[in-house]
């Protein structure tokens, strides 16, 4: 009976490895991997060549396994990770069932579907484990030390910056990270990690076949991390937990020893299909990586009028800067979406300590311009140059890393991270205080803990500036910023925009929003189908012919209130 | 060289066998967007239940078949109900429709292993006898797998030249289009799980008659018909027909190249290959329902 429980205790351990490491990709990668068996398999048979072949002592045959599994995950992570989240599910079945015939047919390596035998337990300073009990504590230290790695990195800035591009990768990527290397990155552990878990699984059962490794035994590792929830460590220890032992007792039972794999397989599915039939958002509880809550030993002013939080902007407190920005230049830059001209041959500068507003009708080229600024979109011709570095092929994120901060159309936040952690994920160094400070200071610190998705319009709004703020960029470009704010709001955004430009940052604003414009703006542009139609100051602007024809007829526009 | 050529000719009758469960899958992908694996349940649950039927019940096989067309479209239709349309009227992540799907298979599988036992249930409705036709050596079961193209021309009338055929191709195209204009999504979604869960009958009476059937069955067709219809690319039955059609004679033709058992492995990489290099799939401009 003892050996009963370590027997079950060591296939916990392994399923424990594999459903944590499969959450990492899974959960907080949002990779939707089925091919984890693989790197099971990759690394149990590496384990066992080196027990068997090289005699390789303990933990020697885990490094290995760990490291060679690795570098598959890391061959296929170069496949995979720039499909799309779709293609990915087909890709990674494929790439399952095509290791699956590896094992089963590459017989000098594999054994083919004999597999390998004879492999021994592991030896410790020349003492071999050959208990069960004595190497089940050795599987569970094993495992406990890996899983808490995971945990550890779950909850680390890694760990957030892979939920925030799960979420949305151009936003992250606009935030300075570069989500295709993060995913990659997690996709590697995850797998040698898996391997890991293959090489304790060979060394117990002392034989290992192709079998163990299928398409099969990835689904139920999709089950246990489901089951425990997405993102969530703890819910994966525990239903690797459960669903373990459920097998483990079905061969308890006389009756149904003999289709004690049917009926596995049965349980596996209906739990997958209840669970996420009943609870199709549910199957996602998200744990935060960081709660203002132990944390707050911030002590801030109560706000004040908490009627109008966004007239707290005007006063809100802004980093000073050590250098004057960097003048970004525009040269000559054209985009064609088909056979239409978006921006057709535009050429400005946007200077530091000054605000710069792009204004002109819709479909004017405004945001176009913007995205190919900030590397979204790929120049036609022309270039673009932040100081003295060519940008005009940088990705996002290498422009973000030049001290670029933008924000898009209408609000653009993590919604499934909590408002503290969308700031931390802004921040720079990801330290916790410095972003409850930053929450506090527009008001949010109440809302800390909340999932951003739940906040109001204005809260969001505020939460989007207070990650402006947090980046402290000396470049800070806005997207119709004032967008959905009433009269009041729209003057103390003003003022918080000259005060950003005061501290000796370059500040461009692409608005419709003309009284605004009037009021922060040093230099303006009007746009009208991809080209410059006229620059000057706002004054200049308003009296300009041209321009008033294009937005209003022939009316006069409305003088500065 | 004439083995080569029966080989050739071998993987075009598997070939068109494929095609079938392919243009079955198709359909339901291409009108839903659900990456329906439980598709391959269907698949399973109306084979066995064929050979309940015949063979062990002594039912006549046209009344076997017909209770086999009767009880897959049933299922079909009842997995959207029960599972999908709930799923989409809670605005579930793609996924989750998936992961049930997946669901639904496993649970056959486990089902249909704890009832028959996880070996190869033999179902020779019909002796599988071989034929000589003209040079080549097949069996009588290749020579009726090619009984599918009627099959699935007869599908493609049906789409092309009836009410409820080109409505859904409408929702096919842009179902926010369709849904405007006035048709029903859920009427057209449900229509599409009959017809297409009828579909598979024929090419699973070929396939049980032909290689027997185990458990594994729903799996193993519903892998190689998914893999050709995404190779296939979208826009509708044809192009994952075309993509299963080729993929039964590359399998023949591995046979000689390669040994044994990489038959499935070239699939796949076929598979990857077209995911990595084209992922719109390889005849989706060309060909159109």
């Amino acid at each position: 009976m003892h050996d009963y429980l370590a027997q079950v205790s060591v296939f916990v351990s392994v399923f424990l490895l594999l459903a944590a490491s499969l959450n990492l990709v899974l959960g907080f990668g949002g990779i939707f991997s089925i091919m984890q068996a693989v790197f099971y398999g990759i690394g149990a048979y590496a384990a066992a060549l080196l027990v068997v072949k090289a005699n390789a002592p303990f933990p020697l045959e885990l490094l290995g396994a760990f490291f060679v599994s690795a570098v598959v995950a890391t061959l296929v992570a170069f496949v995979i990770m720039r499909l799309s989240d779709e293609l990915v599910i087909i890709g990674t079945l494929a790439l399952q069932l095509i290791f699956s015939a590896v094992f089963r047919n590459w017989d000098a390596v594999t054994g083919g579907s004999y597999g390998i035998f004879g492999i021994g337990r592991p030896s410790i300073f020349g003492a071999t484990i050959a208990s069960v009990a004595a190497y089940a504590s050795l599987a569970a230290t094993v495992a406990l030390l890996c899983y808490v790695l995971a945990l550890w990195l779950g909850r680390s800035p890694f760990g957030l910056a892979l939920r925030a591009q799960r979420e949305d990768p151009v936003l992250a990527a606009s935030l300075g990270h570069d989500p295709v290397n993060e995913k990659r990155v997690v996709f590697i552990f995850a797998g040698g990690i898996a391997g890991v878990a293959g090489g304790l699984y060979a060394q117990y059962v002392g034989y290992i076949d192709p079998t163990s490794f299928d398409v099969t035994q990835s689904l139920a590792i999709i089950t246990i991390v489901v089951v425990g929830g997405l993102a969530n460590l703890w819910g994966t220890l525990g239903a690797a937990l459960v669903l373990t032992l459920i097998p483990q007792l079905i061969i308890l039972l006389p009756a149904a020893s003999d289709a004690a794999a049917q009926i596995q397989l049965l349980l596996y599915g209906l739990i997958l299909v209840l669970i996420v039939r009943f609870w199709p958002h549910g199957f996602i509880p998200e744990r935060p990586a960081v709660r203002a809550g132990r944390l707050r030993t911030v002590k801030v002013a109560t706000p004040g009028d908490p009627g109008a939080p966004l007239d707290r902007l005007a006063s809100i407190p802004i980093t000073p800067l050590r250098r004057l920005a960097p003048v970004v230049r525009v040269v000559d830059v054209k985009k064609r979406f088909g056979g239409i001209d978006a921006v057709d041959g535009v050429t400005l500068e946007i200077e530091p300590a000054r605000v710069t507003a792009l204004i002109g009708p819709n479909g004017a080229g405004k945001t176009t311009l913007f995205n190919v600024v900030c590397g979204l979109l790929r120049a036609d011709g022309g270039s673009v140059a932040i100081g003295d570095r060519e940008t005009t092929h940088a990705r996002p994120f290498e422009i973000a890393r030049l001290g670029v901060t933008r924000t898009f159309q209408d609000v653009r936040i993590f919604p499934r991270l909590t408002a503290l952690e969308n700031v931390v994920f802004a921040l720079r160094d990801a330290d916790v205080e410095r972003a409850l400070q930053r929450l506090s200071d527009v008001g949010l610190l109440d809302y800390a803990d909340r999932f951003a998705g739940t906040l109001s319009y204005a809260q969001q709004k505020l939460l989007m500036i207070s990650m402006v703020l947090a980046r402290e960029d000396p470049l800070v470009f806005l997207d119709e910023i004032a967008a959905g704010l009433d009269h009041r709001s729209v003057r103390a955004f003003a003022l918080l925009i000259r005060r950003l430009a005061a501290s000796g940052r370059a500040v461009c604003l692409v608005e419709h929003n003309l009284s605004f414009v009037w009021e922060a703006a040093d230099m303006v542009f009007v746009l009208d189908q991809g080209r410059i139609i006229a620059a000057g100051s706002p004054a200049e602007i308003q009296v300009d012919p041209h321009v008033m024809e294009i937005y209003f007829g022939n009316s006069v526009l409305p003088a500065r209130p | 060289m004439s083995i080569f050529l029966t080989l050739v000719v071998l993987g075009l009758t598997v070939g068109s066998m494929y095609a079938l469960f392919a243009a079955s899958f198709g359909l339901i992908f291409n009108v839903t967007r659900i990456f329906h694996f439980a598709h391959g349940a269907v698949i399973s649950a109306a084979g066995y239940l064929m050979f309940v039927l015949v063979s062990r019940l002594g039912w006549p096989l046209w009344l076997g078949v017909f209770g086999a067309i009767v009880a897959a479209a049933l299922l079909g239709a009842l997995i959207e109900l029960v599972i999908y349309r709930p799923l989409r009227r809670s605005n579930a992540p793609h996924v989750a429709l998936f992961l049930t799907s997946v669901g639904v298979l496993t649970v056959m599988e486990g089902l249909i292993g704890a009832i028959f036992g996880p070996g190869v249930v033999v179902f020779r409705f019909l002796p599988l006898e071989r034929v000589h036709v003209g040079l080549f050596d097949v069996t009588t079961a290749n020579v009726a797998m090619l009984a599918v193209w009627p099959l699935i021309g007869l599908a493609l009338v049906y789409l092309l030249w009836t009410r409820s055929g080109r409505f859904m191709r409408a929702v096919a195209d842009t179902p926010e289009v369709a849904m405007n204009i006035g048709i029903d999504l859920d009427a057209t979604f449900l229509m599409a799980f009959l017809l297409g869960s009828a579909l598979t009958v024929p090419a699973t009476l070929v396939y049980a008659w032909y290689q027997g059937l185990t458990p594994m069955t729903g799996l193993s067709t519903i892998l190689i018909s998914s893999a050709a219809v995404v190779i296939g690319g979208r826009g509708g039955l044809l192009p994952g027909a075309v993509a299963a059609l080729c993929l039964g004679v590359v399998q023949a033709i591995a046979i000689v190249l390669l040994p044994s058992g990489w038959q499935d492995a070239v699939v796949f990489t076929i598979l990857l290959l077209v995911i990595v290099l084209r992922p719109r799939g390889v005849f989706g401009r060309v060909l159109r329902w």
